[in-house]
């Protein structure tokens, strides 16, 4: 056996300067049934305006969800957001991953930091070639400097498959492999 | 590092540099996307403390390119090996 390569093991990384990334709890469940339905997050994310209830949130929170965690504050522990993989295929080796961040922490970088952090977990965890990201159009704004440096690229648009705000938007798919994610690592974000 | 050569950094950021001013919004205004927020976020840690971290509450301070020139300016003024925590 290869003790030394075993105990040159790094552990994954579960902190970047600004997020910290731990285990949902059931003491999270009240913070992020509330991040899910409050707007925006409730017509730009997973219910897309529809408001379950509590206890159904609780119930399909892990459904399809290969893992997950919370996205907190290092400093006060606050709930920024949630990292999410799902719709694994480990004979494909690829799975899908999204991200939410609600309330104050919108727009703040915040999300993009912790889900570096979380596609950097996923690869160190299991053998993907690919991590997918279903983004809505109206979204779409939020990941072109992550294109245009590489880090994403463009895998399919399904068109005209959303309806918000009394027009149809498309759905991209966007994906990242391991080599486009050593871009986003050499900005060295959050060290 | 004076504020014209800050407008200099956040230029080389942003994709609509045209007319960079000192009230331009870094998102509305120049067209910074969460990931340039967080590229000039760390330009402003390796400029002014070598590379010590800016704690999100003063990421979540910063909507102007001004806003984020005054950390800029207080990140500078950090002591060194003082704590994140006592500003």
């Amino acid at each position: 056996m290869n003790s030394e390569r075993a105990q040159r093991m790094i552990p994954p990384r579960m902190v970047s300067a600004r997020v910290l990334m731990r285990p949902i709890t059931p003491e999270d469940y009240p913070a992020l049934y509330r991040m899910s339905v409050t707007e925006p997050v409730n017509s730009l994310w997973r219910f897309r305006g529809a408001t379950p209830g509590f206890d159904e949130f609780v119930q399909t929170l892990f459904r399809g969800v290969l893992c997950q965690f919370a996205m907190t504050s290092p400093t006060d522990g606050k709930i920024i957001g949630q990292v999410t993989a799902y719709n694994a295929d480990l004979r494909n080796d690829h799975c899908y991953a999204s991200v939410c961040v609600g309330g104050e922490y919108l727009n703040s970088g915040l999300g993009i930091e912790g889900f570096g952090l979380f596609v950097n977990y996923l690869f160190y965890q299991w053998n993907f070639r690919k991590i997918f990201l279903e983004v809505a159009e109206m979204n779409y704004h939020n990941y072109e400097s992550g294109l245009a440096r590489g880090i994403f690229q463009i895998e399919g648009r399904l068109r005209e498959y959303l309806f918000l705000a009394g027009q149809w938007w498309d759905q991209l798919i966007l994906a990242v492999d391991r080599e486009s994610l050593e871009k986003f690592n050499s900005l060295n974000i959050g060290r | 590092m004076g504020l014209e050569d800050f407008m200099g950094v956040v230029s080389g950021i942003a994709t609509i540099a045209e007319s960079i001013m000192p009230e331009s919004r870094l998102q509305e205004d120049l067209g910074l996307d969460s990931l340039d927020i967080l590229v000039l976020v760390t330009e402003i840690e390796d400029r002014a403390t070598g590379g010590r971290e800016m704690p999100e509450r003063m990421v979540a301070r910063m909507a102007t390119v001004r806003d984020a020139f005054l950390i800029y300016c207080e990140m500078s003024q950090w002591p060194s090996g003082d704590s994140d925590e006592t500003h």
